[in-house]
């Protein structure tokens, strides 16, 4: 077990900033998931930590070490590849004995190491088998089993599971919660699945063009997330984000050209007071709009006080079973609803889309969030996998 | 109809069947009969002999030493050619322009024509304006007769045979580490492996294919030398560098012993093929492929 802390990291290829200065702390013994989109710098960062790749700038802390000229062996940390990265040449026992035999453990402790090894990870009748004869489930547990047999202080993992099933991924997914449960280490997971990163980690950290767009818990980054990019980044379908205009008296909004059609509560008001004449975005997640059809809308309970509204027409609709999700044309333009009412409504229909204040949020041209008061009640400490 | 469906595979392969029965099935037949015959090329009969030609081959001592001096001189060529090959790759496995051109430096002898390199080596080895020799003299070594003498002969074609080689085998070993995925040398580094350690646990286990590969080529190739020897020593001095194929050359076209050149040419035909099958069935077990 150790912390893990990146101060000022900036990593450069050929003049190309990949990270632009990256600070980062890791608590020991959490479940940290880096997760972005490819390209993003997560793979860079954990190879930075690992000393796979060397930092361009900034340092280095494992457990309260700086590590910027240890060498990967000695820094205590284990790695799961993407590609496994198991020696196609060594039978799995070869594979997981090989960290152990370069850091001198007498044979006999290396053998009793591994038969515990390969009983919790279910590999005991495989020991003799060549890497290019497992499935793929299967070289997935020889790779966790050749790090967990070092007992390192910090688990790397780079896209563990994308190179398995759907099933077996959402399996591997709670094997691996369970893992991190039993063995208390430090687990730093890279994902470019945001399920993934809300499920699993108890720390996501989001990255985007090599910076750090926010580094809370789960439910934070979706329940308030920093900037335009979090907030579409999570959530499937992302959350629908409206360009709108605050006038100069700061009383009333318009989306596009359209007034909205009760004005905002007063908190929320004085919240966007700084915005003053000046355009804002305004976002709700597909799942807190509220949809009926037009001819039930004057009955509908939705239609209170709480809200604004808007007309429009269903495009299309996507029926997943549990859920439904409808793509809307409107006036403020196309809006994603996701609805979990067992009547479908039809593609064509006239609805009325209604939008709680509650759950909008509120960023400013820049992209960064405009905080109101503490609004929404905090999930925050309620954390994935846990 | 059905007739048409029927020949339209013997159509399609025909072009290459016709010219591996004419230029590869047919010689080697033709080649085995007449081994069996004597015929000196011009008489109009060739005479059955059955197994004399052989008999007679097998009996010469001559034949005994050029096996020997086939034998060795390809052991030697290709060990030493594989072995520097393989410390060249690894040193110059980088990127950098350095490293690039001395690539294409010491690969560049592959492409230079036999005959070419072996009149260059002839010159360089010249015993008294030989540039080998003054470069000797320059670090106060002995001179050496190099093709000159029947002792260093044959280890002077090695040298020529390797120089020639080296670089084709060296690039084809940097093909091969390159194409050793990167994550196996980081896993590597995080296991804490030395550098020796990671040569011979991973490096050279991935890279044995492409040894295998070379070892079965420069086997091949080294049996059936030829150029060097026709231009630099005629097989000598006292036929301490005549091998099988000048041999072949020397009882088919200089003493139109045609039957008995045929028999040779069986020998170094079974030999060939041996060496092929004995690659392939015993050694690609203990080689590694993805
Ligand atoms: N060895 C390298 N040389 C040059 N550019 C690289 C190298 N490794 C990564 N990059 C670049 O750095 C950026 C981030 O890469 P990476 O960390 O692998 O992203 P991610 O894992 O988030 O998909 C990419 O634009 C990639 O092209
Ligand atoms: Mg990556």
């Amino acid at each position: 077990m150790a912390s893990v802390t990146l101060k000022h990291v900036t990593k450069t290829f050929e003049k190309q900033t990949v990270l632009d200065d990256i600070c980062l702390d890791i608590t020991e013994g959490s479940f940290t998931v880096l997760v972005g989109p490819s390209g993003c710098g997560k793979s860079t960062t954990l190879r930075i930590i690992a000393g796979l790749e060397k930092e361009t700038d900034g340092e280095i802390w494992i457990g309260g070490q700086q590590v910027n000229n240890t060498a990967p062996g000695d820094r205590d940390i284990a790695m799961v590849f993407q590609s496994y990265a198991l020696y196609p040449t060594m039978s799995v026992y070869e594979n997981i004995e090989f960290g152990l035999k370069n850091r001198n453990v007498p044979r006999a402790e290396r053998k009793k190491l591994i038969d515990e090894i390969a009983e919790v990870t279910g590999l005991a009748d495989y020991l003799k088998r060549k890497p290019a004869t497992l499935s793929g489930g299967q070289r997935q547990r020889v790779a966790l089993a050749r790090a967990m047999v070092k007992k390192p202080k910090v688990f790397l993992m780079d896209e563990p599971l994308s190179n398995l099933d759907a099933k077996l991924r959402n399996q591997m997914r709670q094997e691996l919660i369970m893992l991190h449960k039993e063995l208390g280490t430090t687990f730093i997971y890279v994902t470019h699945d945001q399920v993934e990163a809300m499920s699993m980690g108890d720390q996501i950290v989001l990255m985007n063009g090599g910076r750090i767009q926010q580094a809370a818990q789960p439910l934070v980054v979706y329940d308030q997330p920093s900037n335009l990019f979090t907030a579409q980044f999570m959530g499937t379908p992302p959350m629908n984000m409206f360009e709108a205009m605050i006038d100069a008296s700061g009383k009333e909004v318009k989306i596009g050209n359209h007034p909205i059609t009760k004005p905002l509560p007063a908190n929320h008001l004085a919240a966007l007071h700084s915005q003053r004449g000046q355009r804002i975005h305004i976002g709700i997640r597909p799942e807190k709009l509220q949809m009926v059809s037009h001819e039930q809308a004057p009955l509908s309970l939705v239609s209170k006080s709480d809200g604004f509204d808007i007309t429009g027409i269903i495009d299309t609709r996507e029926a997943l079973g549990s859920e439904t999700i409808y793509s809307v044309s409107t006036l403020y333009g196309r809006v994603m609803v996701k609805s979990y009412q067992e009547e479908l409504l039809r593609v064509g229909e006239s609805v009325v889309v209604y939008f709680p204040y509650v759950h909008c949020h509120y960023f400013a041209q820049n992209g960064e969030r405009i905080a109101r008061d503490a609004f929404f009640s905090t999930r925050a400490d309620v954390s994935g996998g846990v | 109809m059905r007739a048409a469906e029927k020949l339209r595979p013997y159509l399609f392969t025909a072009p290459s069947m016709l010219i591996f029965w004419l230029f590869f099935l047919y010689p080697i037949g033709y080649m085995i009969y007449l081994s069996f015959t004597s015929w000196n090329m011009i008489h109009p009969v060739k005479e059955f002999v059955g197994l004399e030609n052989y008999q007679e081959l097998l009996a010469d001592p001559d034949f005994h030493q050029v096996m020997s001096n086939t034998v060795l001189y390809t052991v030697l060529s290709v060990l030493i050619a594989l072995g520097l090959a393989l410390v060249l790759a690894l040193w110059l496995n980088r990127s950098g322009w350095v490293y690039s051109m001395m690539q294409g430096a010491i690969f560049s002898p592959y492409i230079i024509s036999l005959v070419s390199v072996s009149l260059l080596w002839l010159w360089l080895m010249d015993p008294q304006y030989g540039l080998l020799n003054w470069l000797l003299g320059l670090i106060g070594l002995p001179p050496s007769p190099w093709l000159s003498h029947n002792d260093t002969a044959i280890y002077a074609l090695v040298l020529v045979s390797v120089w020639k080689m080296v670089g084709y085998n060296t690039l084809v070993c940097i093909a091969g580490l390159q194409s050793i995925p990167k994550e196996l040398h980081e896993a590597a580094q995080l296991d804490k492996a030395s550098v020796w350690s990671e040569f011979w646990r991973i490096t050279l286990p991935m890279l044995s294919p492409t040894l295998f590969f070379l070892l079965v080529v420069n086997t091949i190739s080294s049996f059936q030398v030829f150029d060097t020897v026709k231009i630099m020593t005629q097989g000598g001095p006292v036929n301490s560098t005549n091998m099988l194929v000048y041999y072949i050359f020397e009882y088919g076209f200089e003493f139109f012993k045609i039957g008995y050149a045929s028999a040779a040419g069986v020998v170094l035909f079974v030999l060939i093929g041996l060496m092929t099958v004995f690659h392939f069935l015993i050694l690609s077990r203990r080689v590694h492929y993805r």
